[in-house]
């Protein structure tokens, strides 16, 4: 071993080794020319004889790379010729390995790049080092949004920063170039003038914005696209000065950002960058935490200390700790609430900074989770693979047996048949790296799925997923090639030499245990992939609050539309009656946003004579809502009554609640006639409940229900923007069909985004459940076929060499059915128990994947005896052929042989 | 992997007679070369290009280990030193040779 390294380490430096050879050689000469000298010779011949003695110095540096190297590429290049020569003699061996070890490579590189891309490379701009995220911590929560008042102080009064810059994070827009027939869906960021120069980041191709960029609302029409959206979208042309409306709002182009820069979300690369300035211009109204009266939300935010939505990074100074720039900024921070006047727990709150090297990942736990589950599902399909290939040599030891036993007799040493062996595994396993490559690039944007579509798309390979891919080549390698090569040169000479011979105890043993082994780790991969399967099953079916059937849900488009709130409110009602009076339409109403899959909007409330007590935090959720919207949805009322015509403008403002919220407004009794409003402390009048709702699933599906109410739209100025419209069983296709139509009849200048089903809403929202119930059903899918191709394979050699044995019980009067109990019989024992060792790993391992299951338990007992009946089922089917085999063996044939 | 090669006579008597010469301490090539000549009396003269494969054989085996340092008239030399695990391939090389030697006596006298 240590001498392979030492060769390896001349191998790598041998250019100085053979500088330091030709150095020695001449200091030779020198002392030599020396030595006659001092014996008396003139220089001349001194130096003649010296040369003399010494020879050649070409030679000398030749013979001595061969002590080191030729010799043992010569013999390298030996074995992969032979190598070469047995796998084109046996192309079905080759092919079968190779394939396998092609899907698991390949998986495995797959999965490799995208955790390298979302979880650990660094940004691609100027020393991300320095970066470093801002953030405020309460003891119970973590904030990371900031005002942009409170960013311009901090960015202004400091020390310990080079530069601070502020940005939302990435969202979906609709989006027009100029001369598009159609809009399209681009992913856009709000960021402040001094993003691209605080990153260091130039532009590829005109310019990145300044902090003249970004100054004053509503002003800066501009935009820079990345490189990737420019390829994608634009060919690549010159499309400097050219528009693209955003959300109605045109922009022009003035840059495009170089190839490798994505923005500072690894796991959602951004299409395009506009200023914060242009936020109420774009209509943008996400992720945004906000205290006080809500009706500053439709006035641009940038004015406004209370309204938070932008996420911080900072440059640290050269020289300043990121402990000094803490110190400072929490002070300054602190100092501008005082100065806002905030209140509540948002003065308890603490600022702190985050590393930003590796960028902006709110998901990367979520994703990071995942993505080891996946890289555990994909480790396992390798390791069957391995086994299945080790069976594969392991059974075509038996057929070389001789060959190596002869190999031996005639002299060649063990440890040079073991290198031989070797090389052909790793051979093997360099093909499958080859392929692996091809799969990881087919399967990759299956994987990105799974995280969202999240991580960069294009190129990925580069030397470090290579390096990757070099290093599983060379385990996978090691893996499956160490016990073959060992084994099958442990051979009797003798024996081996024999006509027939038959020494296949111990390999028979270790071909059993490696199928045991394939058959475990799939039980396993199966199990998960059940596991997934019913958890999703349960989410699709899971009590919503709200009807699941016939039921329409459509966007529209009303922002960035100059609607005063009065003509807004005509709008609707002339929309729904317009709906409403459609044949096959039972009820429709409008909403801010969808019941789920389209965000929440929440905010503290406070109750009418309550004190909180200290650090008590009163949230809940809130939507505003059309008068029809409880019917529409199909909300069951527990209490109360549901908005009606009585409710307007001028009567008491009124809201519906769930009974989360019933149970924190009133610990006893009944919370109808209770009053909350939201913001803190309470401001009369507030809201007054008038109805209780059974509890509805709102924004993700997972989460349990949380307090919220509904308020109504005549009392509220907030833009609705979500449809919803209940219909006759069977009408949705056709209501769907005529609503882009129907819109447009009654203002040709609101745009529809979207219409979908209900079920299709649903399953957007679990479109990641999906793709991991898939991916898992594939790995395991795979992972069940190489275990039965493995399974078979052992059995048919069974058979095989068992042929006489077989023809002599038939001989004796054994009859058929009898035969094939006997191969099944060994195939269902191989089975069983690879299947228990699963079934006893199995829930033990499936608590690491028990955050991402839904209503289901590990151990659930109906997915096991599924997993379980899956599997001996595929044993069975990988039995019976060889098993039938055995029974057709005729008798007089078998014995002649 | 172990050491391998069955090295001819001539061949694994060079790696022998330097083991032997390294024992005192370490040397350089040349020096080497001349203590070699010097113990046997002048007979003999290790060809140069024998002696640097030898050493690099060595060197491969991990019998000897090379450092840079100055030679006698200031120049930079490589001194090769004697390792353990040479040391007792040497011990176990001797014990053979002188086997070997003897036997070979043997044949020659009974010729």
């Amino acid at each position: 071993m240590m001498r392979t390294l030492r060769r390896l380490w001349y191998f790598v430096r041998h250019g100085r080794e053979e500088a330091n050879l030709a150095e020695e050689l001449a200091l030779h000469q020198q002392l030599a020319e020396q030595d006659y000298r001092a014996a008396g010779m003139d220089a001349a011949s001194a130096r003649a004889a010296a040369r003399r003695q010494l020879g050649n110095t070409a030679h000398a540096i030749e013979d001595s790379r061969e002590v080191w190297g030729w010799a043992w590429f010569d013999a390298l290049a030996k074995d992969l010729r032979y190598a070469l020569r047995y796998m084109r003699k046996h192309p079905g061996f080759a092919s079968v390995a190779v394939l396998a070890l092609g899907l698991g490579i390949g998986a495995n590189t797959a999965v490799f790049s995208l955790m390298d891309a979302l979880l650990w490379r660094m940004l691609p701009v100027r020393a991300p080092a320095e970066l470093v995220l801002l953030y405020q911590a309460t003891p119970r929560e973590q904030y990371s949004r900031f005002s942009y008042p409170i960013f311009a102080g901090l960015r202004s009064h400091n020390t310990t920063l080079s530069d601070l810059f502020a940005i939302t994070r990435p969202f979906s827009a609709m989006v027009q170039p100029d001369g598009a027939a159609q809009r399209e869906s681009a992913t856009c960021e709000l960021v402040t003038g001094n993003f691209f120069s605080t990153l260091g980041v130039n532009a590829h191709m005109g310019r990145v914005f300044t902090f003249g960029d970004d100054e004053k609302p509503g002003t800066h029409p501009v935009t820079v696209i990345s490189h990737a959206y420019w390829k994608r979208r634009f060919a690549q042309e010159d499309v400097i000065g050219r528009t693209i409306v955003v959300n109605k709002t045109p922009l022009t182009i003035v840059g495009v950002t170089p190839p490798e820069f994505f923005g500072v979300t690894p796991e959602r690369p951004v299409d395009m960058w506009i200023p914060t300035a242009m936020q109420s211009a774009l209509g943008y109204n996400m992720n945004v935490h906000s205290v006080g009266d809500m009706r500053d939300r439709e006035r641009p935010w940038m004015n406004y200390p209370h309204i938070s939505w932008l996420q911080l990074i900072g440059r640290l100074k050269q020289g300043a700790t990121s402990e000094q720039a803490t110190a400072e900024l929490h002070a300054l921070h602190r100092q501008f609430l005082e100065q806002y006047g905030a209140t509540g727990t948002r003065r308890e709150e603490r600022l702190a900074l985050a590393p930003g090297a590796r960028g902006i990942a709110e998901l990367r736990a979520r994703f990071s989770e995942q993505l080891w589950l996946m890289f555990g599902m994909v480790a396992f399909v390798l390791s069957i693979a391995c086994a299945n290939v080790a069976n594969l040599l392991l059974a075509r030891a038996a057929t070389r047996q001789k060959e190596i036993a002869v190999r031996l007799a005639t002299g060649a040493p063990r440890r040079r048949l073991i290198r031989q062996l070797f090389t052909e595994s790793l051979l093997l396993a360099f093909l499958g790296g080859a392929l692996g490559l091809l799969v990881a690039h087919w399967s990759r944007p299956l994987l990105q799925v799974l995280v969202a579509g999240a991580g960069p798309t294009g190129a990925w390979l580069d030397t470090r997923i290579l390096s990757f891919t070099l290093a599983v080549v060379f385990l996978t390698a090691l893996l499956f090639g160490t016990v073959p090569a060992f084994q099958s040169t442990r051979v009797d000479v003798s024996d081996g030499l024999k006509e027939g011979a038959t020494s296949v105890g111990g390999r028979l043993r270790l071909s059993r245990a490696l199928v045991v082994v394939q058959v475990a780790l799939s039980m396993l991969l199966v199990f998960g992939a059940c596991l997934f399967a019913r958890s999703l099953r349960n989410l699709q079916q899971m009590d919503l609050g709200f009807r699941r059937e016939n039921l329409l849900l459509a966007d529209l488009q009303l922002r960035g539309l100059e609607y005063p709130a009065a003509q807004r409110r005509q709008y609707y009602d002339k929309l729904l009656a317009r709906i409403e009076s459609l044949p096959g339409v039972w009820a429709a109403s409008l909403a801010e946003r969808a019941q789920i899959g389209a965000g929440t909007q929440s905010g503290n409330f406070s109750i009418a004579g309550y004190q909180p007590r200290d650090g008590e935090e009163l949230n809940l959720a809130h939507q505003v809502v059309s008068t029809r919207y409880f019917e529409t949805m199909g909300m069951t009322l527990v209490a109360g009554r549901f908005f009606n015509s009585t409710d307007t403008e001028r009567s008491t403002r009124v809201a519906v609640i769930n009974e989360s919220l019933a149970r924190r407004l009133s610990s006893k009794g009944s919370a109808l006639g209770a009053r909350f409003s939201l913001g803190a402390p309470f401001a009369p009048p507030g809201f007054e409940v008038i109805g209780i709702v059974r509890d509805v699933r709102h924004g993700s599906l997972r989460e349990s229900p949380r307090p919220m109410a509904f308020l109504h739209a005549s009392q509220n100025t907030d833009i609705l923007e979500s449809l919803a419209i209940y219909t006759e069983p069977g009408r949705e296709r056709a209501i769907a069909a005529e609503m882009r139509h129907l819109i447009s009849q009654v203002d040709p200048t609101v745009p529809l985004v979207s219409v979908r089903t209900i079920d299709e809403q649903i399953n957007r929202v679990l479109r990641h459940e999906h793709a991991l119930a898939r991916l898992a059903g594939a790995f395991g899918g795979v992972a069940i076929s190489l275990a039965a191709v493995g399974l078979f394979g052992l059995l048919s050699y069974n058979v095989a060499r068992r042929t006489r044995e077989i023809g002599i019980r038939i001989a004796l009067g054994a009859s058929r059915p009898r035969l094939i109990r006997m191969v099944l019989g060994e195939a269902l024992i191989l089975v069983a128990v690879g299947a228990a060792i699963g079934l006893v790993a199995g829930p033990w391992s499936a608590r690491l994947i028990a955050s991402q299951l839904y209503a289901i338990t590990p151990n659930d007992p109906l997915t096991i005896g599924i997993a379980a009946a899956l599997l001996i089922t595929v044993g069975a089917i990988a039995g019976y052929i060889p098993a039938r085999r055995a029974s057709m063996v005729e008798a007089m044939m078998a014995l002649r042989e | 992997m172990g050491a391998s090669s069955h090295p001819e006579l001539l061949g694994g008597t060079v790696d022998l007679l330097i083991l032997r010469a390294l024992i005192a301490g370490p040397l350089h090539g040349y020096a080497v070369a001349q203590r070699i000549r010097q113990s046997s009396g002048d007979v003999l003269a290790l060809g140069e290009s024998s002696l640097y494969t030898s050493l690099q054989r060595l060197l491969l085996n991990g019998w000897v280990k090379a450092e840079w340092g100055a030679s006698e008239n200031n120049r930079r030399a490589r001194y090769y030193t004697l390792t353990a695990a040479g040391r007792k391939h040497l011990d176990a090389e001797a014990r053979q040779f002188d086997v070997v030697v003897t036997a070979i006596q043997r044949v020659l006298g009974n010729a």
